[in-house]
């Protein structure tokens, strides 16, 4: 048997009140599980009945195989070692007696350690890091300290399970983590490793150090599994009987986090997401007086984000609210990083939400953009959450008309120059694009380990074809197009597509789809294989020259040399009737570029989407591959 | 330690209200006074000594409180009752005490004591809620003592009245080798136990965990710490604060717990303090002697004052 706890039917109780009934689960070697549940729930007497201090009315714990009620007791402390709550006194014993009391089991009639024991113990006080305390007396060391030593007691029993009951209390942050990584050394070590069965209260370490979190609730299992898969606020909630709010609010505090590999990337939200929590602010503010905490909102791409506002200012009697929120763009800092959106915000008779931008918002004036020119550039998914936002406030508090939302955004229009918006025509200050709402880690170096892990975890599972996509966009089309029942796993590669594709051809798999907005993919075409506009653009030119090679007047290319969205070109082209035939050329220079960069093992293939217009375009592989997949364009 | 054992013994043996030179060769009467009265008043004293730091140590560790001991825990108050009960019993049936009547007698009462306070540390967990409990204990005990004397008889009341004082005047040969030989049995099943007190020390549920029996352990350690302080009870009277001061005092001094190195020492503390506080009551207002616990409570009481109010503020009564 491999398991190394397992408990199986397990009922337990006191006297005659029952508070576990009918607990089975497993533990592996060298897992450090957490324990985590309400009060009351009946963590403790698990890890009471498991370290055989109190006895199952029903059920049985094998630890290593054995039933725990035929151990022999001494023979039971060999095995499994334990820490609990209680703190006794230890007058005028060194950390070095308290730490030696642990090879009990081991000595003889009067307990005198002999040189063996000696040296496990110094070796287990190294282990913990608390050898240079060892002539120390254990009543005067600090809280964290003591822990230390005690645990170095446990581990002086040479125990293959050590059962934890809530090691992290009266530590603090640092300590607790000190104390974690400690223990999730001598779980995951190669040589003798050490599971370890423990309680906590602290979602956090039980999030962030666990193999798996074992959570009880009425005295049952209510999940028991990965942290990634149970940790969730919707399923944590239902543990606790909090909302999901209050848990996203606490787990997350200051920011939301994505795992890279070992490495958390802390993840920002947009400048559309920042704005809609000032506007909610600001009409909270108007309508009942005062801004809440804590300002939260579920993005578009369903992420809870929750902050402070910066401040808050009720103006001309009390009919205009302004209220400012800073931005944080995560461990992506762009241009906008930290940059003060304000919403002000007036009540109207009209019940409509009218958004416009103030100071620092540019303005459009070119055309082909997603606002017409005049217009504020706050494009339609971030205005769709500034209304969403305020409704939301409306509704809370039973108001019925409508308001005037004035977005701006401190020093704007100085931070504007930085940007692209002087070559698309946004002139005055930053454009609030959106679309997820969320800002995820562009560290370079991050995305593609992000972009790696992601396509080792669809290889893993046996997937030999992939689509990659750049963004959102392609990701909407891919659920719409590809029924899941197919099997079809896709990556989001942002701007790496060369990178992803070596990724693929390095991972083993077979056939490759690459689906995104035109205006990423169709820089593929003159060779550009990481689409960032930092990196090349060169869109115009691929485009005008396609067109010219299907025999475009001179005007034609000029007019697309002005443009600076590619629907915009399309348009074009449409007018000089040679949309088709560009498409087609543009369309083959992809396919000759991928499959050079793909290899001759690696079928690869591409689908080419606008916002305004639906497919652009498929690769001639492209449109072989969707097929065979059982897709649909 | 064991110097100054040695020297409490020399000096007990020595001095006296009659002054013999023990370097120059003894006259009969002075053999007698040596070996008859004073030497067995010096074993006993010693013994004694060491049984009531042993006592002490015993129910500290029981009870996780530095203050609990035989006195003042009302032990030996129980102990004390019981036996004047069966004094004025026997006597008044015109009997007398022999040495293991004496023994059973106080070892009853040391042991009624000892579970009602056991019985009230189950209700409460404060170190000075116990402490009182045990006084009042001691109270009930003195005060049904009181009701059976003012009703014995004049004869039982003389006896009764030296011994209650607490004291190693009686100290006759063949009752002290019963003595000695109680208290090393007891000591000696101590001192096996070392090895599960040092681990019960660390808390009871780790001992436990540590394949420990922590209610058999607990068992016994009331039951040697009855029977030692019965012991010493039954031959000398109830003998004030020595199971509380001694303890804390060597752990002062060696700075040490281990059972196993803290008994020994404890033994022979206990019988040099014991030793040097029956030579103040000999001596000090010669030939008048003083009652042994009023010595052992002059210089016992302020050791309990000091450790009551040193106690850090905040420490938790466990």
């Amino acid at each position: 048997m491999s398991d190394m706890i397992k408990a199986s039917g397990i009922s337990a109780g006191y006297s005659k009140k029952t508070v576990l009934e009918g607990i089975d689960f497993a533990v592996s070697k060298g897992e450090l599980i957490s324990l985590i549940g309400p009060n009351g729930a009946g963590k403790s007497t698990l890890l009471h009945v498991v370290a055989r201090q109190l006895e199952a009315m029903a059920g049985t714990v094998y630890i290593s195989g054995t039933d725990i009620r035929e151990i022999k007791g001494k023979d039971f402390s060999k095995k499994t070692a334990v820490l609990f709550t209680a703190r006794t006194r230890h007058e005028n014993e060194s950390c070095f007696d308290v730490v030696s009391a642990g090879r009990y089991p081991y000595t003889g009639w009067f307990g005198i350690p002999e040189k063996a024991d000696i040296e496990i113990i110094e070796q287990v006080m190294r282990e913990t890091d608390c050898y240079e305390l060892r002539n120390l007396l254990f009543d005067n060391l600090s809280d964290g300290q003591k822990q230390r030593v005690l645990i170095a007691r446990a581990l002086a029993q040479c125990p293959e399970v050590l059962i934890l009951d809530e090691p992290a209390a009266f530590l603090d942050l640092k300590y607790q983590i000190e104390m974690m990584e400690l223990l999730t050394s001598v779980a995951h070590r190669e040589e003798s490793p050490v599971t370890v069965f423990m309680s906590v209260h602290d979602l956090f370490l039980a999030n962030s150090f666990s193999d798996r979190v074992l959570m009880v609730k009425d005295g049952k299992i209510y999940r028991y599994g990965l942290p990634q898969d149970v940790m969730k606020s919707e399923i944590l909630s239902g543990l606790y009987d909090v909302s999901r709010e209050k848990i996203e609010e606490i787990m997350n505090p200051g920011g939301i986090y994505e795992r890279v590999g070992d490495k958390k990337l802390k993840i920002g939200y947009t400048t559309g997401t920042t704005a809609s929590l000032a506007s909610y602010g600001a009409a909270m503010l108007l309508l009942t007086g005062e801004v809440p905490d804590k300002l939260s909102l579920y993005t578009p791409g369903g992420m809870l984000v929750s902050v402070s506002a910066e401040s808050s200012e009720l103006l001309e009697d009390g009919k205009l609210a302004v209220c400012t929120v800073k931005k944080r763009a995560g461990d992506d800092p762009d241009v906008t990083d930290g940059i003060k959106i304000t919403s002000s915000v007036r009540l109207n008779e009209s019940g409509t939400v009218n958004i416009d931008g103030g100071a620092g918002i540019g303005r459009v004036t070119k055309p082909g953009l997603d606002r017409s020119i005049g217009e504020a550039a706050i494009n339609s998914v971030p205005r769709k959450m500034i209304t969403e936002s305020v409704i939301r406030a409306a509704d809370e508090n039973g108001y019925e008309g409508g308001f005037d939302v004035v977005i701006s955004a401190e020093d704007g229009a100085v931070r504007a120059k930085n940007t692209m918006n002087p070559y698309l025509g946004i002139e005055g200050g930053i454009s609030i694009l959106g679309t997820s709402g969320i800002v995820e880690p562009m560290s370079e170096r991050a995305v593609v380990k992000t972009i790696e892990v992601a396509l080792k975890q669809i290889r893993s599972e046996g997937a030999e074809r992939v689509i990659l996509t750049p963004g959102n966009l392609g990701e909407d089309f891919i659920k719409k197009c590809m029924d899941p029942k197919l099997g079809i796993r896709y990556a989001r590669v942002s701007n790496f597509i060369g990178d992803a594709i070596e990724l693929c051809k390095a991972g083993g798999f077979k056939e490759v789809m690459l689906i995104g907005h035109t205006g990423k993919l169709i820089k593929i075409a003159g060779g550009a294989m990481n689409t960032h506009s930092s990196y090349a653009d060169g869109r115009q030119e691929v485009i005008g020259f396609h067109a010219a090679m299907c025999g475009a007047p001179a005007e034609c290319i000029k007019k697309i040399g002005d443009q600076v969205t590619t629907e915009a070109c399309v348009d074009i082209l449409k007018e000089y009737n040679v949309l088709e035939a560009a498409t087609q050329g543009i369309l083959d220079a992809i396919q000759s570029r991928l499959e050079r960069k793909a290899g001759e093992n690696m079928r690869i293939g591409a689908l080419l989407l606008t916002r305004k217009y639906g497919v652009f375009g498929v690769t001639d592989k492209g449109r072989e591959l969707i097929k065979e997949w059982g897709g649909e364009i | 330690m064991l110097v100054l054992l040695g020297t409490a013994a020399f000096i007990s043996v020595a001095a006296g209200s009659v002054s013999v030179n023990i370097f120059a060769p003894l006259s009969d009467n002075d053999s007698m006074i040596i070996f008859d009265i004073r030497l067995p008043r010096t074993l006993l004293a010693a013994v004694s000594g060491a049984a009531l730091a042993v006592s002490g140590y015993l129910l500290q560790t029981f009870f996780r409180n530095p203050i609990a001991g035989p006195y003042v825990m009302g032990i030996s108050s129980g102990a004390k009752m019981t036996m004047v009960l069966a004094m004025t019993f026997v006597v008044a049936s015109g009997g007398s005490m022999t040495s293991v009547l004496k023994i059973v007698a106080s070892f009853a009462g040391a042991l009624l004591s000892t579970f009602l306070i056991l019985i009230l540390s189950f209700r409460v967990k404060s170190m000075s809620v116990l402490l009182v409990a045990g006084i009042m204990v001691g109270y009930i005990c003195t005060a049904v003592t009181e009701f059976i004397v003012t009703f014995a008889d004049d004869t039982s009341i003389i006896s009764l009245h030296g011994w209650a004082q607490g004291g190693f005047s009686s100290a006759a040969f063949p009752g002290t080798y019963t003595a000695v030989i109680l208290v090393l049995i007891g000591i000696a099943g101590v001192f096996l136990m070392s090895k599960p007190i040092g681990a019960y020390m660390q808390g009871e549920k780790y001992a436990e965990s540590l394949g420990v029996n922590v209610r058999g352990l607990q068992l016994l350690m009331i039951i040697f710490s009855s029977f030692l302080s019965a012991v010493v009870t039954a031959y000398a009277g109830p003998v004030s604060f020595v199971g509380i001061a001694v303890p804390f005092l060597v752990k002062k001094l060696i700075k040490q717990s281990r059972p196993i190195i803290l008994i020994p020492a404890l033994i022979l503390a206990g019988a040099a303090f014991t030793l040097f506080c029956d030579i103040v009551a000999r001596l000090l207002f010669s030939p008048i002697e003083l009652s042994l616990s009023t010595v052992t409570a002059f210089f016992g009481a302020p050791v309990v004052l000091f450790i009551m109010a040193g106690r850090k503020r905040g420490q938790r009564d466990e």
